[in-house]
């Protein structure tokens, strides 16, 4: 029996360690942050010393005749002061997942890890010759598709809940618990949240690697991916809020806010697709197709409708001054020109073919 | 074991590359497959292990489908010399990731064919000389001791010794009977001793399969002068001219029997000689019309 | 194998007259142990179905024998049957019309005789 999650770790094994490291160096970075949390709290004035300032600050105020500032001023007691300062996280209106103050919310750097190297795999695999390798190997594509996912989600899932969990770990050691201000919900609503975003993150830009075959193209275009999604999705939440009442409010990746179980059924619905769309491709892509511009000529369609889309929901729904209709109604406008032109205007097919390398 | 293809189809881009191919290949053969450049020797091979999915036809091996069945298809293995993913691979770890892909995979014989060149484990593919990547894919090829293996221009830049090892490996290999090879090379010469049958590949399908033991028996290559400028009738009917210069015209027979030789000597030639008839002639006369003649 | 006057014959066919000369020079004498085929063609790099082909050829010959478990010998050269002289005639006679044809004299046949029946006596 040949055991393929072997033959792929041997041939990834260097990517693997990678991805360990990143995830080292992510729970370093929030770890230094933390540090000089940490320092700040340890180094805050005493009660007395916050008594006395406050008792000069309010002398000031009233001297200066603002009666009311003096006395919101007097009202804050030392352990309010200390908790507005320094708690790690608050909890805002009827967001599920906590806000994070000092703590550790969103590891957004291995989610970009993982969004890369889920991008880098498919790469260096379909363009380097590795799918190659695999395919004359006698194991059935769906198999060898699920072995690398089988690989490599696990680590990346375990890494996401690794670093979170350390982080509140060494909280939970070395501060006030009353300070860290976390329910056992709100703990698993980031657990929860890391996990999802990361896992989807590597399927997503594996299939994106799957997909185009250009190295220059899917670099570029794997970049411009990550403000289009972050900028679009708040505009999405915006529209959603005002278009169904849903949602009282706008949120973004890192501030999901109401917004959070709507993002996690995101995930959920793209990481399946994705990894659906994966193992379709792994199957049905010939290796000769593998360093065209789009390996799967017939979503051709899909692409420019799903960039056309996200362009619109960047650059035409949502403006400086609210919702806007016309710049709505010009970017699909433009990516049905753009789609047409690609399928029948010949100078555009001619570059086209001329930058599918079909070998 | 044996492998049989039929149908095979392959369109590349907008180029019908391989279009009805059918041949079959048993372990204890040496098939040559030989072809111009760009001609369709490696895409056929790739398409036998899978790296392109075929239009249309089957790929078996002793009546298995290999679409079907793809766990049929540990039996052949091809390693294409222009598509290596091992580049930066030391020699060490590429064996152990083929030993994984191959159950069969003899590690001590890979090592002890690396070392019988001086190749060491820790040298990367990639830094090694052509010469020397050759040696190590041929290692990995008969390491892996799967019984039906893929050649794709083996002698190409070789030298002499390196070259007559390796034919001296195929030829071990092939005698036990356990083991086939399928060669695409344009090394006629060397084709022409150590293949059992050539598979002639043109316009993208098997347009001539040559048993050289049988042709040499049954046909010749003549050189003929005959008293008048205009070639006789009864070459052109018999024959293949592969070549004419002045009055000297050099033609195949094939079948060469004693009613064409009556008909030739009937012409009355001031001249007949038997030439060596070798794979290239054949090649010659197979392609002749794709060549521009002065 | 290279022998220029074999060149328009099969390889198999050139390995026949390779170990037949070779008996006839008494390089390999009857009771030598032949090379195995596949042996015979690493060290010619030959095909070894064409090896083998050969040697069928040498031993329905009688110029080789095969014992079995123990190998393939030069067997005791028997004198020439008539028939084995008989299968030769024509060839020898087509290559006397074709060199008489081309201008060859009686003399030069001669010499060119001598010369070949003298290559193994060295």
């Amino acid at each position: 029996m040949i055991d393929a999650k072997k033959i792929v770790r041997t041939r990834h094994h260097e990517l693997l360690v990678l991805l360990i490291l990143a995830a080292g160096l992510t729970l370093a970075i929030f770890g230094l942050n933390y540090r000089q949390t940490f320092h700040g709290y340890a180094s805050r004035p005493t009660e007395s010393q916050y008594l006395d300032s406050q008792r000069e600050n309010v002398r000031q105020l009233r001297k200066e005749g603002d009666r009311q500032a003096a006395r919101d001023a007097a009202h804050e007691s030392y352990a309010s002061f200390v908790k507005s300062n320094y708690q790690l996280y608050f909890h805002y209106g009827n967001d599920p997942m906590p806000t994070d103050h000092n703590g550790l919310t969103v590891n957004i750097y291995f989610i970009l890890a993982a969004y890369a190297v889920g991008v880098l795999v498919a790469a260096m695999d379909g363009l380097g010759g590795f799918d190659r390798f695999l395919a004359g190997l006698g194991i059935a594509r769906r198999k060898l598709y699920w072995a690398k996912m089988r690989v490599f989600l696990p680590l990346i899932g375990g890494l996401s809940l690794a670093v979170p969990g350390l982080m509140l770990i060494l909280f939970y050691l070395t501060f006030p618990a009353r300070l860290i201000n976390l329910t056992a919900t709100g703990m698993l609503a980031i657990l929860v949240y890391n996990f999802a975003l990361t896992v989807t993150a590597f399927i997503f830009g594996h299939t994106l690697g799957q997909l185009i075959g250009r190295p220059l193209v899917l670099a570029v275009g794997a970049t411009l991916l990550i403000p289009l999604l972050a900028n679009g999705l708040e505009h999405a939440t915006v529209l959603w809020s005002a278009l169904t009442h849903w949602l009282n409010i706008g949120g973004s990746f890192l501030r999901p806010g109401e917004a959070y179980w709507w993002l996690l059924a995101g995930c959920l619905v793209v990481s399946g697709g994705a990894a659906w769309l994966g193992a379709r491709l792994y199957r049905s892509v010939s290796m000769e197709r593998r360093r065209t511009l789009l390996t799967a000529p017939h979503l051709r369609w899909p692409l420019v409708i799903g960039v056309t889309l996200l362009l619109t929901l960047n650059f035409g729904t949502v403006g400086a001054h609210g919702l806007q209709p016309w710049p709505t109604l010009v970017w699909p406008l433009l990516g049905l020109a753009v789609g047409l032109a690609w399928q029948f205007w010949p100078a555009v097919t001619a570059v086209t073919r001329r930058l599918q390398r079909v070998d | 074991m044996k492998l049989t293809a039929q149908h095979l189809t392959k369109t590349i881009g907008e180029k019908k590359v391989l279009s009805q191919v059918e041949f079959s290949w048993q372990t204890g053969e040496i098939v040559g497959l030989v072809g111009r450049n760009g001609a369709g020797k490696t895409t056929l091979m790739r398409t036998l292990v899978d790296q392109y999915h075929a239009d249309h036809g089957q790929v078996a091996i002793d009546d298995q489908d290999l679409t079907a069945v793809p766990e049929a298809r540990q039996q052949l293995i091809y390693i294409d010399p222009t598509e290596v993913f091992f580049a930066r691979l030391t020699l060490a770890k590429l064996g152990r990731l083929y030993a994984l892909g191959y159950p069969t995979f003899d590690q001590a014989r890979y090592r002890s064919l690396l070392a019988d060149n001086d190749l060491v484990l820790a040298q990367r593919y990639g830094e090694l000389s052509k010469g020397y990547q050759a040696l190590v894919v041929m290692a990995l090829n008969l390491a892996s001791a799967v019984p039906l293996i893929l050649l794709d221009e083996p002698f190409d830049g070789l030298d002499l010794f390196i070259r007559e090892m390796i034919v001296k490996a195929v030829i071990d290999e092939v005698a036990d009977g356990q083991r086939g090879f399928l060669i695409a090379s344009h090394d006629l010469a060397e084709l022409d001793g150590l293949a059992d049958r050539v598979l002639f590949l043109k316009r993208g399908t098997i347009s001539k399969t040559v048993t050289l033991e049988a042709v040499r028996d049954e046909a010749a290559k003549l050189q003929l002068v005959f008293p008048a400028m205009q070639i006789p009738a009864a070459v052109r009917q018999y024959g293949q001219i592969l070549n004419v210069q002045g009055r000297v015209i050099t033609a195949l027979f094939s079948p060469y029997t004693a009613a064409v030789e009556a008909a030739l000597t009937a012409e009355q030639p001031v001249l007949i000689e038997k030439l060596p008839l070798s794979l290239s002639d054949l090649f010659r006369s197979e392609y002749a019309e794709e060549v521009h003649h002065d | 194998m290279d022998d220029p006057r074999y060149k328009t014959l099969a390889y198999y066919e050139r390995l026949v007259l390779q170990i037949k000369r070779e008996v006839v020079q008494g390089v390999r004498v009857p009771g030598d142990k032949l090379p195995s085929v596949r042996d015979m063609a690493k060290a010619v790099q030959l095909n070894p179905n064409t090896v083998a082909k050969a040697y069928k050829q040498l031993e329905a010959q009688g110029v080789i024998e095969v014992q079995p478990g123990r190998g393939t010998f030069i067997g005791a050269q028997t004198a020439a049957t008539a028939e084995e002289k008989q299968r030769v005639r024509p060839a020898f006679e087509a290559a006397v019309v074709s060199a008489k044809a081309a201008g060859v004299t009686l003399n030069e046949l001669q010499a060119w005789l001598n010369a070949q029946f003298e290559e193994g006596q060295a």
